[in-house]
C-alpha cells in the first residue's frame, strides 16, 4: 500500500511539474537581489507556475534587437517609461487594465488613453546634502527656493567646497529646469519637442549663470560625480534617488532635500524616472505574477531596501511615512515630472539637447544658434 | 520576412559555388559558417538599405536611402575622423611595438618576462580596461592621477585633442600585444648573416631599426598592420565607454546626424541605430561604410604583389579620385598628386627606380595640401585620400635605402634609453592592474581612485562574487563556449587553410573571410539574430560558441596560412606519390608539424571567446547561461543610468584575468613561437 502511495505522489508530483508552465520575466536596474528573493518566493507558493528570471544589463538594447530580427520577447520585461512609445508603436506590447496605482504613476504609462504596462517603481531626482560640511552654512529646508539654493552652494564654495555637483549636459537633469520655465512641462508642439522656446532658452541661462558665471555648480562625468560627494568634496549633489542605500551603507552623514522652487513660487519638477512592467504575453498566469509583485507588501519588500518609490498606492502611503528619505521621495513624486513617451522623444530629443547644451556652455556657439540647431535635428528626427 | 528566405537561398549557393568549389570536403564546413554567420548578414544588410525596413512595415525604395546616407555631411566628417584617428593609432601602435620588439630582442636577461608583461594588457577583457583608463585618465573632470602627474586637464567630455589623443592611446594599448608579436615574430624571419653584418658594421639601434627591421619586417607584418588599420576604422568599444562620441563640435551639429570629435564611424552608425526604426537608413550607412572598406582593402591587397608596384599605384590612384569626387579627399586639388602619382606609374612600366621620388612628392603635396586646409577649416579639411597616399609612400620609402644617424650617439644612452622605455611600458601595464586591485580589495564602491591604497581593505568582494553572483555557473558557461569556439575553428579552419596551401584555388575562402570580417557590427548584429533564430541557435551555448568561432576565423586563417605555407612541400609531393589521401596528408603530415601553430590559434580563439560581449548580451536570454563577460557587465549595469558596484566587479575582473594569465602563461611558450614562420604573417 506504502508503496502505491508513493508511486501515486511521485505520479501526482510529476504531472504537477509537468503542467507548471514558465513565464519569462526580463528585469533590469538596481535591486536585482531583492527581486530574485520575491520571485523565488511566488515560485514556491504558486507550484504551477514557474518565474524564469533573466536579468538584463542593457534592456533598451536587447529589445531594439528583438525587435529588428522578429527575435523571441519574453513574457514580461521591465522598462523605463520613454521606452514605451517604441514598444507601443512596433504593436509587440499589450494594453493592460486594473492597474491600481497614483495618478502620477499612471500617466508615465499612459499613450493615447491606453495604459501600457503595470506601474513598479520610480527613482525621483532629489538634492544630497553632505551634512558634515554644513558646519558654517545652515541647512535649507524642505520649501527652499532658488535663491536659498543660490546662496547655499555660495556659502560652500566659500569654505572650499563644491558648491554643487550636477550633470552638465544631461537631458534628464536638464529636463526639470526646462519645465520649471515652461509650465511644469516639456512644450511639444503636434507632439514633437519644442526646444528653443523663451523658457528652454532661460533654462540654459541658468546653467551658464550656475556653471560658468558663478561657478557654484561642477559637472563630471557620473562615476567622478558621485565619488566627489561620497569623499566629502562637495556640499551638494543633484541626483537619482537610487543612490540613498549606497550612501547609507557607507555610512556617510548626508540627508536629502526636494528640488527647490523658483523664486515665484513655481517648482523646479524633478523627473519621476518610473519603471513599469510590459506584457507580451497576455496570459492570465502573466496576469497573477504582476497582481503578485505589485501587491502592496511585495512593493515595500522590494522598494524599502532599495529606496524606490512605490507605484502600488497603500505601499507608497506606508514607507512614505518611514523615514526622511521616503518622506522627501514622496513630496518630490507630488512636483514630479512625467516625460514623454513618443518616439521622437525618445530618440532625438536628448541628443540635440545635450549637445546644444554643451556647445553653448562651453562657449563653442551662442545660445540661440545651439538650440535652433537642436530644432531642427528633433524636427528632422520626427 | 518574406524576403528573408530567398536572399538566404540565392546568396548561399553564389556563395558556396564561390567560395567552396575547390577542395569542398575540406572547405565546405567554414564556407558555410562564414556565409551564415558573417557574409549573409552583409547581402541582407545590403539589401534592405533598398527597402524602407521597420519592425511592421517594408517598402522598397530604390536607392533612397543609399542616395540620402551618401551625401550627409556628418558621416563626411565622421570618415575624416575616424581616418585621422585610425592613422594616428597606426603610428603611435607602430612606433611603440618596434621600439619595445627591438628592446626585447636585444636583451640578454628578463627578456621572456618583459615579453609577457608587453603581452598583458591582451588578457584583459577590453571592456575592464577601458573603463578603468578612463577614470585613471579623466579622474574628477579632467582632474586624476595620471593629469596631475602631467600637469594637464585631461576633461575628456570637454577637451577635443585630450580626448582624441587619449582614445587613441587606450585603442593602441589594447592592440600593442599582437602588433609587438606579429613584429617580433617577423624578426625571425631576417637571416643572421645579415644581423651579424650590421653587428660588424658598428650600426647604432636607430640604422638597425631603419636598416635592418624595418625593411625586412614591414613587407611581412604589412598584412597584419593594413588589417589593424582598417580595425581601427571600425573601432567601437574606446569610443563609446570612454568618450561616447563627444566632446562636441559646432562643426558636427547637423540636421540628420551629429558628430562630435570622438563619433567614429562605429558610433556614427550605432547612434543611427538609435535614432531610427527604419533600419534600412542604417543599413544604407553601413553599405557606403563598406565601400569605403572596400576601396582600402583594394589599396592593401594590392601592396601584397611586391614586384606588381603598378597594382598599387593604380589602386591608390582609384582610391584617391573616388575619396576626392566623394567630399572627403582633397577634393578638385586632388588632380596635382593625382598627376605626380600618374608619373609614378610611368616610371615605373620604364623600370625606372625614381618612380618612389614621384610617389613621395604627390603624397607631400597631398600631406602639405591638407595641413594647410586643416589650419583654415579643422578636422573638416581632413583627407582620406591624403592619408592612403601618405601610408603607401612611406612603406615604399623603406625599400633600399640607407639611412645614416647624423650624430653618433654614445652606446651608453642607447642603453639607458632602452630600460627607462622598457620601465614605462611596464608601469603603463601595471596602472590599470593596479586601479582593479583598489577597486577589489575596497570596501567603499569607489572609482575614480585617488590614494595608493584602498581606505578599508577587504575579501569580502571575492566571497560575495563567489555566493551572491554565481561565478562558478558563469565561469562553467564561459569554458563551454570556449570550447566550442576552439573546437570549431580547428575542425573547420584547419582543414580550409591546409586545403588553401594544398590547392591554390581553394584559398578564396580565406580571402572572403577576410573581407567579411571587416564589415561585421551593429548593423550586421540583426540579420545575425534573424538567421540564429531560424536556426534554433539563439539563446544557445553553442549558437555563442560558433559565432566566436567564425569572427575569429579571419586572424586564425592568417596565423595558420603562413606557417602551413612555409613546411617543404616535396613532404606532401612525396607522400602523394605513395598514394596517400587528402585526409592522411593533412593529419599524419601537418598536423603534427602545426602543432605550435594550432596551439597560439587556441589560445587566441581562447582569449576571443573568453572576453566575447557582445553575442551573449544579443543572443541570450537566460540568466543560467550568461558567461563571466556578462556577469561582471551586470555589476555594471546599464552604464551610465544606474548604480554600479564597482568593488564586487573589481574583484571579479581580478579572478577572470588570474584565470585567463593562467592559461596566457602555460601557453607562452607556443605563443611566443608560434606565430609567424619564415613565410610571414
Amino acid at each position: 500500500m506504502k508503496k502505491l502511495l508513493l508511486i501515486f505522489f511521485l505520479i501526482l508530483a510529476l504531472s504537477v511539474f509537468s503542467i507548471a508552465s514558465t513565464i519569462t520575466v526580463w528585469f533590469s536596474w538596481e535591486g536585482q537581489k531583492e527581486f530574485q528573493s520575491i520571485v523565488s518566493e511566488f515560485n514556491q507558493t504558486h507550484p504551477d507556475i514557474q518565474v524564469n528570471l533573466v536579468y538584463i544589463p542593457k534592456m533598451i538594447q536587447k529589445l531594439r534587437i528583438m525587435l529588428a530580427s522578429k527575435g523571441n520577447f519574453p513574457d514580461i520585461a521591465l522598462i523605463r517609461n520613454n521606452d514605451l512609445g517604441l514598444l507601443a508603436d512596433a504593436n509587440v506590447i499589450k494594453p493592460v487594465s486594473g492597474v491600481k496605482t497614483t495618478s502620477v504613476f499612471y500617466k508615465s504609462f499612459l499613450i493615447d488613453g491606453t495604459e501600457y504596462a503595470y506601474p513598479y517603481y520610480a527613482d525621483i531626482q532629489v538634492v544630497y546634502l553632505n551634512k558634515a560640511l554644513f558646519k558654517g552654512v545652515p541647512l535649507p529646508k524642505n520649501d527652499w527656493t532658488l535663491s536659498d539654493f543660490e546662496r547655499t552652494a555660495e556659502a560652500l564654495k566659500n569654505d572650499g567646497y563644491i558648491g554643487v555637483l550636477l550633470q552638465k549636459v544631461s537631458p534628464y537633469f536638464f529636463d526639470s529646469f526646462n519645465a520649471a520655465f515652461n509650465d511644469g512641462m516639456i512644450p511639444e508642439k503636434d507632439g514633437v519637442p519644442w526646444v528653443n522656446t523663451s523658457g528652454t532658452l532661460k533654462a540654459a541661462k541658468l546653467y551658464n549663470y550656475l556653471f560658468n558665471e558663478r561657478k557654484i555648480a561642477v559637472g563630471y562625468a557620473k562615476m567622478a560625480l558621485v565619488n566627489a560627494f561620497k569623499t566629502q568634496k562637495a556640499g551638494m549633489f543633484m541626483m537619482g534617488s537610487f543612490l540613498i542605500p549606497d550612501f547609507l551603507n557607507l555610512n556617510l552623514d548626508f540627508t536629502v532635500l526636494p528640488y527647490p522652487f523658483l523664486d515665484n513660487g513655481k517648482p523646479i519638477p524633478p523627473v519621476l524616472d518610473s519603471k513599469g512592467f510590459v506584457v507580451f504575453n497576455s496570459d492570465p498566469n502573466v496576469k497573477e505574477f504582476l497582481d503578485y509583485v505589485t501587491s502592496a507588501k511585495m512593493e515595500e519588500k522590494f522598494c524599502r531596501p532599495t529606496y524606490k518609490l512605490p507605484a502600488n498606492k497603500k505601499a507608497m502611503s506606508s514607507l512614505g511615512k518611514e523615514n526622511t528619505f521616503f518622506k522627501v521621495m514622496s513630496l518630490s513624486a507630488k512636483n514630479a515630472l512625467i516625460l514623454p513617451t513618443s518616439k521622437v522623444f525618445k530618440e532625438a530629443y536628448g541628443k540635440a539637447v545635450s549637445t546644444a547644451l554643451e556647445l553653448y556652455l562651453s562657449g563653442k556657439m551662442p545660445l540661440e544658434e545651439a538650440f535652433a540647431k537642436a530644432q531642427e535635428y528633433v524636427i528632422h528626427h520626427k | 520576412m518574406s524576403l528573408f528566405f530567398p536572399v538566404l537561398f540565392v546568396s548561399a549557393v553564389f556563395f558556396l559555388i564561390l567560395t567552396a568549389r575547390a577542395k569542398p570536403s575540406y572547405t565546405f564546413a567554414l564556407a558555410l559558417l562564414v556565409f551564415l554567420v558573417s557574409f549573409f548578414p552583409i547581402v541582407w544588410g545590403t539589401t534592405i538599405s533598398f527597402f524602407d525596413f521597420s519592425p511592421s512595415s517594408i517598402q522598397f525604395v530604390g536607392f533612397k536611402n543609399l542616395s540620402s546616407a551618401f551625401t550627409d555631411p556628418g558621416l563626411f566628417l565622421s570618415m575624416k575622423i575616424t581616418a585621422i584617428w585610425a592613422l594616428l593609432v597606426l603610428i603611435l601602435k607602430l612606433v611603440i611595438s618596434y621600439t619595445l620588439a627591438i628592446s626585447i630582442l636585444s636583451l640578454k636577461k628578463f627578456s621572456k618576462f618583459l615579453y609577457m608583461i608587453v603581452l598583458t594588457p591582451w588578457a584583459i577583457p577590453a571592456y575592464i580596461s577601458v573603463i578603468v583608463w578612463t577614470a585613471l585618465i579623466s579622474g574628477y573632470g579632467g582632474e586624476s592621477l595620471l593629469s596631475g602627474l602631467l600637469r594637464m586637464n585631461f576633461n575628456l567630455s570637454l577637451n577635443i585633442p585630450a580626448a582624441f589623443f587619449w582614445t587613441a592611446f587606450v585603442s593602441v594599448w589594447l592592440g600593442v600585444p599582437m602588433m609587438t608579436m606579429v613584429i617580433l615574430s617577423s624578426m625571425q624571419t631576417i637571416p643572421p648573416s645579415l644581423k651579424d653584418l650590421s653587428k660588424m658594421e658598428g650600426l647604432d639601434p636607430f640604422e638597425k631599426a631603419m636598416n635592418l627591421y624595418l625593411p625586412h619586417t614591414l613587407p611581412i607584418a604589412f598584412p597584419y598592420i593594413f588589417i589593424s588599420f582598417l580595425g581601427s576604422f571600425k573601432e567601437f568599444t574606446v569610443f563609446f565607454l570612454m568618450t561616447n562620441g563627444g566632446p562636441s563640435m559646432a562643426s558636427g551639429f547637423g540636421e540628420k546626424s551629429i558628430v562630435g570629435a570622438t563619433t567614429s564611424v562605429g558610433v556614427f552608425i550605432y547612434n543611427g541605430f538609435y535614432s531610427t526604426r527604419n533600419y534600412g537608413i542604417v543599413a544604407a550607412y553601413s553599405t557606403i561604410v563598406g565601400i569605403v572598406m572596400l576601396v582600402l582593402i583594394t589599396v592593401g591587397w594590392n601592396y601584397r604583389f611586391h614586384r606588381r608596384k603598378n597594382l598599387l599605384i593604380v589602386s591608390t590612384i582609384v582610391a584617391h579620385a573616388f575619396f576626392d569626387l566623394w567630399g572627403v579627399g582633397s577634393g578638385t586639388f586632388g588632380i596635382v598628386p593625382i598627376l605626380f602619382y600618374g608619373v609614378s606609374l610611368a616610371f615605373f612600366s620604364k623600370r625606372s627606380r625614381d618612380f618612389k621620388k614621384f610617389f613621395a612628392i604627390g603624397a607631400s603635396i597631398d600631406l602639405i595640401y591638407m595641413f594647410l586646409e586643416m589650419s583654415e577649416y579643422g578636422i573638416k579639411a581632413v583627407s582620406l585620400s591624403a592619408i592612403i597616399s601618405l601610408i603607401v609612400a612611406l612603406t615604399l620609402s623603406f625599400e633600399g635605402k640607407i639611412h645614416v644617424s647624423l650624430f653618433k650617439i654614445p652606446d651608453s644612452f642607447w642603453k639607458g634609453a632602452k630600460i627607462a622605455w622598457l620601465s614605462f611600458w611596464s608601469i603603463t601595464v601595471f596602472l590599470p592592474l593596479w586601479s582593479v586591485l583598489f577597486m577589489a580589495f575596497s570596501k567603499e564602491n569607489i572609482i575614480p581612485i585617488d590614494s595608493l591604497f584602498p581606505v578599508n581593505i577587504t575579501l569580502a568582494n571575492f566571497s560575495n562574487i563567489f555566493y551572491s553572483y554565481g561565478f562558478l555557473n558563469a565561469l562553467k558557461n564561459t569554458l563551454i563556449i570556449s570550447a566550442i569556439a576552439i573546437s570549431t575553428v580547428f575542425l573547420t579552419v584547419f582543414p580550409a587553410t591546409w586545403a588553401a596551401v594544398d590547392s591554390k584555388k581553394a584559398i578564396n575562402l580565406g580571402n572572403v573571410i577576410v573581407f567579411a570580417s571587416f564589415f561585421s557590427g551593429m548593423h550586421t548584429l540583426i540579420p545575425l539574430a534573424i538567421t540564429f533564430n531560424f536556426l534554433g541557435l539563439m539563446n544557445t551555448l553553442f549558437g555563442i560558441g560558433i559565432a566566436v568561432a567564425v569572427h575569429s576565423a579571419a586572424i586564425s586563417y592568417f596565423l595558420l596560412y603562413p606557417f602551413l605555407s612555409s613546411i617543404p612541400k616535396n613532404l606532401n609531393e612525396a607522400a602523394k606519390l605513395d598514394g596517400a589521401s587528402g585526409f592522411v596528408r593533412m593529419t599524419r603530415i601537418y598536423l603534427p608539424i602545426a602543432v605550435p601553430s594550432i596551439t597560439t590559434v587556441g589560445v587566441f580563439v581562447l582569449m576571443e571567446a573568453w572576453n566575447s560581449f557582445v553575442f551573449p548580451l544579443v543572443f541570450l536570454s537566460s540568466q543560467h547561461l550568461y558567461p563571466v563577460s556578462m556577469m561582471l557587465y551586470n555589476l555594471i549595469g546599464e552604464y551610465g543610468t544606474s548604480y554600479s558596484q564597482w568593488n564586487i566587479f573589481g574583484a571579479g575582473a581580478i579572478l577572470n584575468i588570474m584565470i585567463v594569465g593562467t592559461f596566457f602563461f602555460i601557453s607562452r611558450k607556443h605563443i611566443t613561437s608560434g606565430v609567424i614562420s619564415k613565410g610571414g604573417i
